[in-house]
């Protein structure tokens, strides 16, 4: 059955979001093809375009999912699909995983417009090498990988807070505000307080990444929590270790997990289509 | 006969508004019920929970058995009253999807159907007629073998000849050994296939009793029973 809805999530989906990456690869082409032919001003309009379109690729993408999301499941057409015979909490599991794979292209093709864009603008290879080798030296090379997993966790934070938020919505006491309303405050509220509280764990929690700003480029796990840190800059001392604390991405990682769960238990037990 | 489904004293407020309070009956199969009663009365309530739609009331609902669950969704064939297929389908990708997600669907029956009815596979559904959605999504639920078919306002955006044509649907394409819980405020219309009446207003059963009986006890209609229990 997941197999099943996988399949019409994919051809749903597909009918918007791949009409946008081809209008970015079509601007790229353009501009490109205007560094090449050295048109001045076709080179810098076709370079600005492919950057906000490239922007617009991620906000579509981000739209797509919670429309589908709403309509699929809370517009009339969740009576069809909470009448399907399967467990409801797998229609989150295949919209999360579409969902997931769409963002994570948006976010390459939004990387790979915002480079063809610079090279239009004339921010060639050479700039670019260099900037890594700045990064090499301070040996921070292998460091730049730690971007993916962070990416994909901001990717599914905000995914599992957008899906917590519309289900909340749906439910019979929020009725009377109105879904789109009711979704927008729930996540405004629940993407504040958990940033809140994200913050406050980030600083707190005695579980750090402590990185050596004197000579050679040292980091290494520790205990300390970033409150002496903090201090030390806030005292105009100069600390001789940056303290960046990890409290707060642990805690991203349990509360996707919490917000998913939760949600697939609504969906399971707590549904009540209007 | 069995009892296929089975309610026990079913209670369903919406925040402070009651609209179901102690709600007992069962079904058995192979009759056709009407779940007759005014607007707001909790028809659509008590259909969306046996389908599985609602899950926050309180008492007993079993199913072939069973709470509602995503076996009793294999068994039980719901049609809502509102228009639950995507705008962008066409008719045969409805009928595709009906085949992928039930087991029991006739997808050939179905498209005979669409086409004694002139409806075009290819035709979008935002495209056509609310009549016309109609139809497609009775030829829908009723090309499925199941237990127990629920029906709500079936009739409700259909002229009189449509209307003919989907109580024929109906009537010709229900397993003998289910039951069809059909709710409607055209009674003069559906009173003929009938076997069973019920009556809910008040946040209760007000009238349940065969339409037979009705006739034989009262001397009267389902329409002028109708008429005489919810006046004004």
């Amino acid at each position: 059955m997941l197999g099943k809805l996988f399949k019409y999530e994919v051809k749903d989906t597909s009918r918007i979001i791949p009409f946008f990456y081809a209008i970015t690869a079509i601007l790229a082409g353009l501009s490109l093809l205007a560094g090449k032919l050295e048109l001045g001003w076709f080179k810098v309009t076709s370079s600005a375009l492919l950057l906000l379109v490239g922007i617009a690729v991620f906000i579509v993408t981000l739209v797509v999912i919670c429309m589908r999301f709403y309509k699929n499941l809370y517009s009339n057409e969740g009576y069809l699909s909470f009448s399907l015979p399967l467990k409801p909490h797998l229609h989150l599991v295949s919209k999360a995983i579409v969902s997931f794979i769409w963002m994570i292209l948006s976010v390459l093709i939004c990387l790979g417009a915002f480079f063809v864009a610079l090279y239009g603008l004339g921010v060639d290879g050479k700039v670019w090498s260099s900037v890594m080798d700045e990064i090499e030296r301070y040996g921070m090379g292998n460091y730049l990988y730690a971007i993916i997993p962070m990416v994909c966790l901001s990717i599914l934070y905000l995914m599992s807070q957008i899906y917590f938020s519309i289900t909340l919505a749906n439910r019979p006491r929020f009725h009377n505000i109105g879904a789109a309303g009711a979704s927008i405050l729930l996540f405004l509220a629940t993407n504040v307080a958990l940033k809140i509280v994200e913050t406050i764990l980030t600083i707190i929690i005695p579980f750090s990444l402590s990185v050596s700003l004197t000579g050679g480029f040292d980091i290494s796990l520790t205990a300390q929590n970033m409150v002496g840190y903090l201090m030390n800059n806030i005292n105009n001392q100069n600390p001789s270790n940056m303290v960046i604390g990890l409290g707060g991405y642990t805690f991203d990682i349990i509360m996707v997990c919490v917000l998913f769960y939760t949600t697939g238990r609504m969906m399971n037990k707590k549904v009540s289509l209007r | 006969m069995s009892n296929v489904v089975e309610i026990n004293a079913l209670h369903k407020c919406y925040g402070a508004r009651k609209v179901l309070e102690n709600v007992s009956l069962s079904l058995e199969s192979g009759t056709i019920v009407g779940l007759l009663g005014p607007n707001g009365c909790g028809k659509t309530s008590m259909i969306k929970i046996i389908a599985g739609i609602i899950q926050d009331y309180e008492g007993q609902v079993l199913i072939d058995g069973r709470v509602p669950d995503e076996y009793t969704k294999s068994i039980v064939s719901y049609l809502p009253e509102k228009t639950y297929l995507g705008d962008n389908l066409r008719a045969k990708d409805a009928l595709n999807f009906f085949e992928d997600f039930y087991s029991d669907f006739d997808k050939e029956k179905a498209k005979s159907m669409l086409s004694q009815f002139k409806l075009d596979p290819n035709q979008k559904i935002k495209s056509m007629s609310k009549g016309m959605q109609e139809k497609v999504q009775l030829i829908l639920v009723m090309s499925r073998k199941a237990k127990v078919y629920l029906l709500d306002e079936p009739l409700g955006g259909l002229d009189p000849a449509s209307r003919k044509a989907m109580l024929d649907i109906i009537l010709n394409n229900y397993s003998e050994d289910a039951v069809v819980l059909l709710s409607t405020h055209l009674i003069n219309d559906v009173e003929r296939i009938f076997d069973r009446v019920i009556m809910v207003g008040e946040k209760r059963i007000l009238v349940d009793d065969t339409v037979d009986n009705i006739r034989e006890k009262n001397g009267k209609s389902v329409q002028e029973l109708f008429e005489e229990v919810f006046k004004c």
